[in-house]
């Protein structure tokens, strides 16, 4: 062979090596950038503020404690972009539809219109967690594989109320309204009274805007209820508490997680003694361990965002805040989200749903959070617990085994 | 874990000299491995009511295929837990799936080799669930193989294992006291361990023991009945039979491992030190071993253990061996790789060296 065609074949493979090796050191500059997966944050930001703003600050708090999350892809951090739903199931596909284009790494969602989004989500393997409503069709791991949620089940919450108010002997009048929400308690209800049905004296089907519900209450007295159970939104609970305390009829009260809504106390700000044993089901906020995990967490929140005072007062005086028991869960879904990256080690996004499903994190209460192939809800019917309100603020019942174990949180300043 | 020598720890050293006091093998110490079963999976932190005591009861139903290998495990387990507080635990094992059963207060939930329980105990739960195991992966955790030929099944203990034990120089009287203990301990959930003074040097021996298995057996065709035994395999009596059973009969049995230690805690008289001191280990280490099969899957805490194994012939084929337990499926194309990589670049430096 001619010295001259061995001179070629050097200077391709000098060619060949060089051209590897700034292959090489490009994938190394790559891995050495911070790259940036967004989740969206799919919420009523426009009609129920409250609401939206809880949820996107755990979602940015977690966030922002995630930090840089290394993967064999490289190094990414998480970043958060809000699209408001306005409750509009339409627009939180719109949402959804959103997300996918802008190839979010998940969605966290208050609950409206997930019947319709999840499909396209799932389609692009994108895992929505719900963090808000607790509707019993939501989540279904078989059919609706990459729906998740951290909040409190409308089927613990009526279990739980049913365990706490059959034995009592109570004769229940069991109200809701006519909202989306309302629908959902009722069939949950409906469920957990169902063996017990000498226990509910009647059911009624208020109207949500009705500003006087007088005449159902009215009715619930005359059918014999020794309670009411009002699973409605916050308004309709102040309503039928104005309806029944008008009437000098102190009737106990119970109600689901939306009876802790501010809403309730602001509408009632100028009677408060009516809001005083009102008794309400939802998650603990701290776990048996004890609140330091907790503490921790809402101090967290509160240097971020500061203390959320809801405008109404004690008997001295004393402002009065609101916890902040859902941003709770939107944090704990992001760490559990991060946690899951961590372990699969890609953002690849069928790898980062299984690993969804073996992950567990310590939550923001102490609570263990996490998923499996059988169950994609995050808190266990178990951590359902009761409150009862007290000058405006509420505290663990001590008649209820899980309640009594738990602390009282601190809301006045 | 069949076969494999298994030494205890204990508070003793081979070929020490001088008297002490010296602790005989626990009797509720696992010998070997397995069970109760593992699985390779994630560690969580357990969280147990207090005060934490768990009964742990288990029913293991094996398929047994016409060849004799084992064609399903199912397990049904159930855990009582009491006290007041949260619980969070996994039950390791190589699973396919796994449901509730009717009594059950809790959910569980299924995760990569282990099955999930959290919530909280007012003061009792119970926690009930079937467990579809890999049958592959978990034969041989199994008390007893059985053996089909024509006309009869054999039926094998297979809990023996090699245990190393020791000998020296103990009074008699003391030994036969410890004896005493242990047979009127033997039937304890949790017996204790006892010690004896040793005086100059010990030595060590190779024991083997085995968990003895009390057998109900049923024969039947066509649903008549054709026998029924009741028998023991192990321990004191040989560790295989066979029993009768016609081409086309149908064979269920049960096994439950039992604490039976008479035949080594009542010596013959004149019986010297030595053997004294090997049967009052013998008969500790038979006990640890019972008690280690009578918990098939793991317990998150202290309490009762019970397993009943019910075998039963079934006309599935037998199942295959699990492919893995330890999730390494993907090392072996990834080290084709990285070899395929060395043995390129070293041809190119060949190649360049020789242009």
């Amino acid at each position: 062979m001619p010295p001259g065609r061995f001179a070629v074949l050097r200077g391709l493979l000098a060619l060949a090596f060089a051209l590897i090796l700034i292959a090489l050191g490009c994938g190394g500059d790559d891995a050495a950038s911070v790259r940036s997966l967004t989740i969206v944050v799919n919420a009523p930001f426009s009609k129920t503020p409250y609401v939206g703003e809880t949820i996107a600050h755990g979602v940015e708090l977690a966030a922002a404690v995630a930090g840089p999350i290394d993967t064999k892809d490289g190094t990414v951090e998480l970043r958060v972009r809000r699209l408001d739903n306005a409750l509009s199931p339409r627009r939180a596909i719109a949402n959804v539809r959103r997300a996918v284009a802008d190839d979010a790494v998940a969605i966290v969602d208050e609950g409206t219109g997930v019947d319709g989004s999840w499909t396209i989500a799932n389609d692009a393997r994108i895992p929505i967690g719900v963090t808000y409503q607790g509707g019993m069709g939501l989540v279904d791991v078989d059919r609706r594989p990459n729906v998740f949620r951290i909040a409190p089940t409308d089927r613990g919450i009526a279990f739980r109320l049913a365990e706490y108010l059959i034995p009592k002997r109570l004769r229940v009048a069991i109200l809701t309204d006519d909202s989306a929400y309302g629908d959902e308690g009722r069939a949950a209800l409906a469920q957990s009274f169902g063996s017990n049905p000498e226990a509910v004296a009647i059911q009624l089907r208020l109207p949500a805007d009705a500003p006087d519900l007088s005449p159902q209450v009215l009715r619930a007295r005359r059918a014999g209820a020794t309670a009411l159970l009002v699973w409605a939104r916050p308004t309709t609970i102040a309503n039928v508490l104005t309806a029944a305390r008008s009437r000098r009829w102190s009737v106990p009260v119970y109600a689901p997680p939306t009876g802790a809504d501010p809403l309730v106390r602001q509408q009632l700000a100028d009677q408060p003694q009516w809001v005083d044993g009102l008794t309400f089901a939802s998650g603990r906020m701290t776990a048996e361990l004890g609140p330091q995990a907790w503490q921790t967490f809402e101090a967290q929140f509160v240097n971020r965002y500061g203390p959320d005072a809801i405008g109404v007062k004690t008997s001295e005086g004393l402002d009065v805040l609101q916890p902040p028991e859902y941003a709770m869960y939107a944090y704990d879904f992001v760490n559990v989200l991060a946690e899951a990256l961590r372990q699969a080690g890609t953002d690849d996004r069928g790898a980062l749903l299984d690993a969804l499903n073996e992950v567990t994190v310590r939550g923001a209460n102490g609570d263990e959070r996490g998923f499996n192939l059988h169950n994609h809800e995050g808190v266990v019917d178990d951590d359902v617990y009761f409150a009862r309100f007290d000058d405006m603020t509420f505290a663990p019942v001590k008649d209820d085994p899980l309640s009594s174990t738990l602390p009282v949180i601190d809301q006045t300043r | 874990m069949r076969g494999a020598i298994v030494v205890f720890v204990a508070l003793w050293s081979a070929g020490a000299a001088g008297a002490g006091t010296v602790l005989l093998p626990s009797p509720t110490r696992p010998l070997g491995s397995e069970p109760p079963l593992r699985a390779v999976g994630p560690v969580v932190q357990v969280q147990l009511p207090r005060p934490p005591r768990i009964d742990n009861s288990q029913q293991v139903l094996v398929g047994v295929a016409a060849s004799g290998a084992v064609a399903s495990v199912d397990v049904r387990q159930q855990l009582t837990l009491r006290g007041l507080g949260d619980f969070f635990f996994q039950i390791p094992a190589p699973m396919r799936d796994v449901r509730a059963l009717p009594q059950s207060q809790s959910e569980p939930g299924l995760r990569r080799n282990a099955v999930l329980w959290q919530g909280f105990s007012p003061g009792r739960r119970v926690l009930a669930a079937e467990l579809e195991l890999v049958a592959g992966g978990v034969a041989s955790a199994l008390p007893l193989r059985l053996e089909r030929d024509a006309g009869s099944i054999t039926l094998r203990n297979t809990t023996s294992v090699d245990v190393e034990g020791f000998t020296g120089n103990a009074r008699p009287s003391a030994l036969r006291r410890v004896l005493a203990r242990i047979r009127r301990q033997a039937t304890l959930r949790r017996p204790l361990a006892p010690a004896v003074e040793i005086d100059g040097t010990t030595t060590r021996r190779l024991l083997r023991v085995d968990a003895p298995l009390f057998i109900r057996a049923s024969v039947t065709r066509e649903g008549r009945v054709l026998r029924r035994m009741r028998f023991v395999v192990g321990g004191p009596r040989p560790r295989q039979t066979t029993i009768r059973a016609p081409e086309g009969a149908d064979v269920t049995l049960s096994a439950v491992p039992v604490p039976l230690v008479a035949d080594l805690t009542r010596p013959r008289r004149g019986a010297t030190a030595e053997e004294l001191l090997l049967r009052a280990q013998r008969a500790l280490l038979r006990l640890a071993r019972v008690n280690q099969y009578r918990s098939f899957l793991a317990s998150p805490g202290l309490g009762p253990n019970g397993t009943v194994y019910r075998f039963r012939t079934v006309d599935a084929p037998a199942a295959q061996p699990a492919p893995t337990r330890h999730g390494d499926g993907g090392l072996l194309p990834v080290l084709a790789l990285v070899v395929g990589g060395i043995v390129a670049v070293a041809g190119g430096v060949v190649l360049w060296a020789h242009l």
